[in-house]
């Protein structure tokens, strides 16, 4: 690159490069998970919508950092809604929506800071925006539960990102009162470790009179996938 | 410091220095149901993540999962699953 705007850190790694768009944190906020819709329905959740959106990658995490949260999407990138779940009442959440900065995100010139623009003229890198910091990819195979499975920095904070959601289904019971529960795996914070943990989110029981074990739900074969996310100070 | 970028937040928090990895989306695509593979140089240049947008993230799901993978440069899917229908899937895939 002989022209144009590069920004590189220690180790080489690149930052921002004019010819790549970044994520940046365009919206955030704080929600408490409190509906129940059904009765099977074990843990709390509650939605939250946007619109006029790209490619919006949301992150949420307990504001207690010990909570298992996990999130599910309906299928739009410009008008998605997201389903909060945490696996306790009363919890308070924080989400941070990450997107490509759009021009409607910008409105006005601010006559000062920092832009950079690729040659669509599309919006690389806003000084408005807090960039995404992302700290690593990981990938859990099903059926592992309560895995401490990412160490993190200690004295930061991180929100996880749901890119593959896979379940849980235990049964239990033979003949008479049976049961099957469903999990969620879903993540939590502890101090400077990240656990893929398990969220219970459907909770059946009754009468099984004639067949053990109860029907297993899926047929995926996918793992549980989080991006991780540093949102220190965001 | 004697080289490099740092930023700034409105309240004088440093929010990048020449420490922090961000991410940078390389490119996105829609899915074809049919396996395949897609290579970038670019992947080269950082740790590689993607992201299925415009797909339902659920325990419901009605439809084939793509399953990614990568190696090397080169991004590869399958679709898993005993359903018939293939979902509109866009990968978005960047490095950080």
């Amino acid at each position: 690159m002989a022209y144009g705007f590069k920004a590189m850190g220690e180790g080489g790694f690149i930052q921002i490069d004019e010819n790549y768009r970044n994520y940046q944190l365009v919206a955030r906020g704080s929600v408490t998970p409190n509906e129940k819709p059904n009765a099977f329905q074990a843990s709390p959740t509650i939605n939250i919508s946007f619109t006029g959106r790209k490619v919006p990658m949301l992150a949420i995490r307990a504001r207690d950092g010990v909570t298992n949260v996990v999130y599910s999407r309906t299928s739009s990138n410009i008008n998605p809604t997201f389903t909060i779940w945490a696996g306790g009442e009363g919890v308070l959440v924080d989400w941070y929506l990450f997107d490509l900065v759009e021009p409607q995100d910008v409105p006005g010139l601010l006559g000062y800071g920092m832009r950079i623009r690729n040659a669509a003229n599309e919006i690389v890198y806003e000084h408005r925006y807090k960039p995404q910091r992302v700290t690593g990819m990981v990938s859990r195979a099903i059926n592992l539960v309560n895995d401490p499975s990412w160490a993190v920095a200690p004295g930061r904070v991180y929100a996880f990102v749901t890119v593959s959601l896979t379940e849980e289904v235990r049964s239990y019971g033979v003949g008479g009162t049976a049961g099957v529960i469903r999990y969620f795996h879903a993540a939590r914070q502890v101090g400077s470790t990240v656990f893929l943990g398990e969220l219970p989110y459907n909770i059946w029981t009754g009468t099984n009179p004639s067949s053990y074990p109860f029907p297993q739900f899926g047929g995926h074969s996918q793992p549980s996938i989080w991006v991780i996310v540093d949102v220190t100070n965001y | 410091m004697s080289y490099g970028l740092r930023i700034w937040d409105e309240n004088g928090i440093l929010i990048l220095d020449t420490t922090t990895r961000i991410s940078r989306v390389l490119g996105e695509f829609a899915l074809p149901s049919t396996p395949g593979s897609h290579t970038d140089a670019a992947i080269s240049s950082g740790a590689f993540w993607w992201y299925m947008a415009g797909f339902t993230i659920s325990p419901y799901i009605t439809t084939k999962v793509p399953v990614v993978s990568l190696s090397g440069n080169t991004i590869s899917w399958i679709w898993s699953g005993a359903a018939a229908n293939f979902p509109s899937v866009t990968l978005v895939y960047g490095v950080y």
